[in-house]
């Protein structure tokens, strides 16, 4: 099933970065230097019903600002203080996340969104429970930015 | 007044594109962050439509649809629901609620305004002030034709005029064009091929932003049978090749409502004057027709009782002169205007052949009529 789940997550991303920011998403391999350490916004949207999950999704502060700016086609100077971008960043995950729950829902599973949350630091690191599935994943856009998708599951079988 | 849309949305994400999407329109967009607000600004302002989330702190979008409706006052709205969760089940949970449309996340500016403007009737901003827009106002025409030589014919043509002409040749770049920035006028040539330009009338009668621009259909003269559908769909007129420019400029002053009086009236010593170009024609006939009964009543309200009518750059004593003419008398004697007329020698003899004409004042400057009605 996760491999499914991440089959949706890539299209899901596809669509959002399409429709919202005008660019196309390229998957690319993760790498280790993804998340520099540049302060780093994390937005995570959780998922709950047949399969129970979390997506985070991190950006360096500035591709976070430059998506704001592309979303809102703003000049990057008029994107103000950090809620601007936290609200954008939690949009983005909302849109991607409810993007996977309408597959979910239409192979007949329920799922639930929870609001999304948002993280800001720098060298932040997300971190499993053992028994959690985890798939991390990396798209590449226009000047090297890279946006790091991670998606996070409770097994079936552990469901109370 | 405007129109007011209210977006009741928690992401001020969402708020600022919808209130993005909609600032070329004539309307207001009016904002609230939950069910509760939205429920407090729909009471109070009365919105035309209102783009509804699902998922909001507070009160969310189903109780706040679920309130609405069973408020006598508001149950009227249109609801479009704003959801960023598609499927089956919400689609039908949402469609039960009993909201015209809805809409799923992410999506484009433009759908927004595309849906919204199928149940409300929204206009470009600026258009309600068209009628002010005056003939020497910079313009833009875009000409859809896939023959360059067309496109430079009319803006050679037009070149005397501040009129910004743009050309096109496929459907697609002027949806773009149009979408990026409405204009004017546009004429769409109807021998595009495969039927491309009449495609394209319905597609731009469909957009929002497009729906209430005049569009002409150009074609040739004897392509009676394009004419005749093209007038049928609702073209709002056709200009014919070879393009008489004079027509083209008279089509547009009228699709516009443009203020062309300033070039054919003043008021002068105490006087009103009429002045007629010596490319006087039956369309400056009409135009100035138009524009008589209003100026001469502005006149009057003004406080002058002299009329002087120059025809002197018009060559011949034609029917659209006589009957302009004859109209500019009647209105004289209607308002007790004194006048005369300053014509050529060739105008004036052949004026006095007329039995209608024959008994016009003619003079030889402006200032020998203005001495004779002193």
């Amino acid at each position: 099933m996760i491999d499914d789940l991440e089959v949706m997550l890539k299209t899901a991303v596809a669509e959002v970065f399409r429709k919202m920011l005008r660019t196309e998403a390229c998957s690319v391999p993760i790498n280790s230097g993804a998340m520099g350490a540049e302060a780093n916004i994390a937005s995570a949207v959780g998922f709950i019903g047949d399969m129970t999950g979390v997506v985070y999704i991190y950006a360096s502060s500035t591709f976070a600002n430059k998506m704001t700016s592309t979303m809102l086609e703003m000049d990057a100077s008029e994107v103000q203080g950090d809620e601007m971008v936290n609200d954008a960043m939690g949009e983005l995950a909302n849109m991607i996340v409810g993007s996977v729950k309408a597959s979910l829902v239409e192979r007949g599973m329920s799922c639930v969104l929870t609001i999304p949350s948002i993280v800001r630091g720098s060298n932040i690191s997300i971190e499993a429970i053992s028994s959690a599935t985890r798939r991390v994943l990396c798209f590449r856009f226009t000047d090297n930015q890279e946006l790091v998708v991670e998606l996070m599951i409770k097994p079936p079988e552990a469901k109370e | 007044m405007g129109l007011k849309i209210l977006t009741v949305d928690d992401s001020r994400t969402i708020r600022l594109i919808v209130n993005k999407a909609f600032k070329s329109f004539d309307c207001e967009v009016l904002e609230a962050q939950n069910g509760v607000e939205g429920l407090a600004v729909a009471s109070k302002e009365k919105p035309d439509i209102i783009i509804l989330d699902i998922t909001m702190p507070i009160m969310d979008g189903y109780e706040t649809l679920t309130k609405l409706k069973s408020d006598p006052e508001l149950k009227g709205i249109p609801v479009i629901m704003l959801t960023a969760e598609a499927g089956k089940d919400n689609v039908l949970r949402i469609a039960k609620l009993g909201v015209r449309d809805y809409l799923i996340k992410p999506f484009k500016e433009e759908l927004v305004v595309d849906r919204v403007g199928r149940v409300i009737d929204l206009k470009p901003k600026g258009q309600c002030a068209a009628k002010v827009k005056r003939f020497d106002d910079p313009l833009s025409l875009l000409i859809v034709d896939d023959k360059p030589a067309i496109v430079e014919q009319i803006r050679n043509g037009l070149k005397d005029t501040p009129w910004v002409i743009t050309g096109k040749a496929h459907s697609g770049e002027t949806i773009d064009l149009c979408n990026q920035s409405v204009p004017d006028v546009i004429v769409l040539s109807l021998s595009l091929p495969e039927n491309a330009g009449f495609n394209l009338f319905q597609m731009l009668r469909g957009n929002p932003k497009t729906k209430s621009v005049p569009i002409f259909g150009l074609c040739v003269k004897t392509a009676a049978e394009e004419q005749a559908k093209a007038q049928q769909i609702g073209f709002n007129t056709i200009v014919t090749k070879p393009i008489d420019i004079e027509d083209l400029k008279s089509k547009v002053s009228r699709a516009l409502n443009l203020d062309t009086s300033y070039k054919y009236f003043q008021q002068r010593d105490g006087v009103l004057l009429l002045n007629l170009p010596a490319n006087f024609g039956p369309s400056v006939a009409n135009e100035v027709t138009l524009h008589l009964r209003p100026q001469f009543a502005d006149a009057v309200d003004s406080g002058l009782d002299k009329v002087i009518m120059d025809v002197s750059a018009v060559k011949t004593a034609d029917i659209s002169l006589i009957k302009l003419g004859l109209e500019v008398m009647g209105l004289c004697s209607e308002l007790s205007l004194k006048n005369r007329i300053i014509g050529s020698e060739a105008v004036t003899r052949e004026c006095k052949n007329y039995e209608e004409t024959k008994d016009w004042r003619f003079m030889g400057s402006f200032q020998e009529a203005v001495a004779a009605l002193n």
